[in-house]
């Protein structure tokens, strides 16, 4: 076999295997990271799988075009110094390897500072439900951008300054062998419309370990394709690409009506998309309880239902054994409360119950694991 | 030195404006190029004896064949 095969199938193979082994890691150093730091406001498990799943199919090729013009430029310009059989030996896979591990690394460091900046924002549930309208809007517009819906989405895109992309440029340039690698570097400063929903979906988060592996997820996903058909050098043909773009757009709307959702929730609205959608649940026979208790766990709130007397005084106990992410953060809306009950710890929440009777809906720091209090 | 504006359709990402920034500004007697993806424009700055503007029209046609760009 080619010198050039073996590195190139060594290459894919150790992509896949680093892909597997550091998702899996960083979902469970998540869960440790996520019960000694602020709650995290993403549910972890659900995001990071379709963050990487957006990076595999769509991100490697919509970041592919200049991104990989630039990668092209120095692979050229090394062939340039030598003869042609020899570049052909030592194949093109290593500077790509060099150029993939570096934007890697690059990215990570970018979603922890994303991450440290959206937690300055603390809990208010205000600035929450304005966090996550400005995330699922700027989700949407860069969704309705990919679509070519409109020119005005446009401005969704954010181009950098001249001063950073000249920058860039000078790198590509050098014939050194060690270019690719400050390429790699300097390319969260030229990202694509996917990456920067990425990056806006990092903020939002509000923790810097999770913005941290949300941008490493998504570059580990879009690695394997970019290094495919980067290493083949072949511009796919046009209606593979068109394709790519619909399903990147379909995902990112998923995300922003996901973000959208949650939003309108904590923001006290009866009318979310859930509520639109779903069946009303039949309320049980429940007892009337002026102390109950909820447990915090790891598929939500549990019961997702409590009844309590209209106007009376209710002592809330909430004991989480392994409540992670926003759920710790539980939050009723409609009566401005919000408690942070670290996992493996308890905590109590003290309200006087509304004088009329009706549903009052509570939930976890992001409004997507709910449940309602019975008034009656 | 002249500065002409020239309209670019095709550039379907903001990677896309600064590719032809940088394929232009290698051509001789073009000295900046300035391209705005949200709005489509691009400003460039050229020395008129040395190159002009219809070539610098071909050059962009020939960057990536959805570009096409005329002069504003």
């Amino acid at each position: 076999m080619k010198r050039s095969t073996l590195v190139l199938l060594i290459g894919i193979l150790a992509i896949v295997i680093v892909a597997g082994c550091l998702l899996l890691l960083s979902t469970n150093s998540l869960r440790a990271a996520s019960a000694v730091t602020p709650p995290a406001r993403t549910p972890a498990q659900i995001n990071l799988l379709t963050v990487f799943l957006t990076g595999l199919l769509t991100g490697g090729l919509t970041c592919l075009a200049v991104q990989g013009g630039l990668l092209a430029t120095t692979i050229a310009q090394r062939e340039e110094q030598k003869l042609e059989d020899r570049a052909k030996n030592n194949g093109n896979a290593l500077p790509i390897l060099f150029f993939l591990f570096s934007k890697l690394i690059a990215y990570t460091v970018l979603g922890l500072l994303l991450g440290w900046f959206g937690s300055l924002f603390q809990l208010s549930l205000t600035t929450q439900v304005l966090m996550q309208i400005a995330v699922a809007i700027f989700m949407l517009g860069t969704a309705l951008n990919l679509l070519n819906i409109h020119p005005i989405f446009r401005y969704f895109a954010i181009q950098p300054p001249k001063f950073l992309t000249k920058v860039v440029r000078n790198q590509s340039k050098q014939k050194d062998f060690f270019a690719p690698v400050f390429l790699g570097a300097f390319t969260i400063f030229i990202p694509c419309g996917t990456t920067q929903a990425m990056m806006a979906l990092a903020i939002g988060s509000g923790n810097p370990l999770l913005g941290a592996a949300i941008l490493f997820a998504f570059v580990l996903g879009t690695s394997p394709i970019f290094f495919l058909l980067g290493y083949f050098a072949t511009k796919l043909g046009d209606v593979l690409h068109e394709r790519f773009m619909k399903l990147a757009a379909a995902i990112l709307i998923f995300l922003a009506l996901y973000s959208l959702d949650g939003a309108l929730a904590l923001a006290g609205s009866p009318l979310t998309f859930r509520t639109i959608f779903s069946k009303p649940q039949a309320v049980g026979r429940q007892e009337i309880s002026s102390e109950p208790t909820l447990a915090l766990t790891k598929g939500g709130y549990s019961p997702t239902s409590l009844t309590i007397k209209a106007g009376s005084l209710v002592t809330l106990h909430l004991i989480n054994s392994n409540g992670q992410g926003c759920i710790q953060a539980f939050t009723i809306p409609r009566l401005g409360i919000q408690k942070v009950v670290p996992v493996g710890s308890s905590g109590i929440v003290r309200f006087t119950a509304p004088l009329k009777p009706g549903q009052v809906p509570f939930m976890c720091g992001m409004g997507m694991y709910r449940g309602i209090i019975n008034v009656i | 030195m002249t500065r002409k504006k020239f309209k670019i359709t095709g550039m379907h990402c903001v990677s896309c404006a600064c590719d032809i920034d940088w394929s232009l500004e290698d051509v001789a007697g073009i000295v900046e190029s300035k391209t705005n993806y949200a709005t489509q424009e691009a400003e460039v700055t050229f020395e008129q004896n040395i190159i002009s503007e219809q070539k610098i029209i071909t050059i962009i046609g020939s960057i990536d064949k959805r570009y096409q760009a005329k002069i504003l």
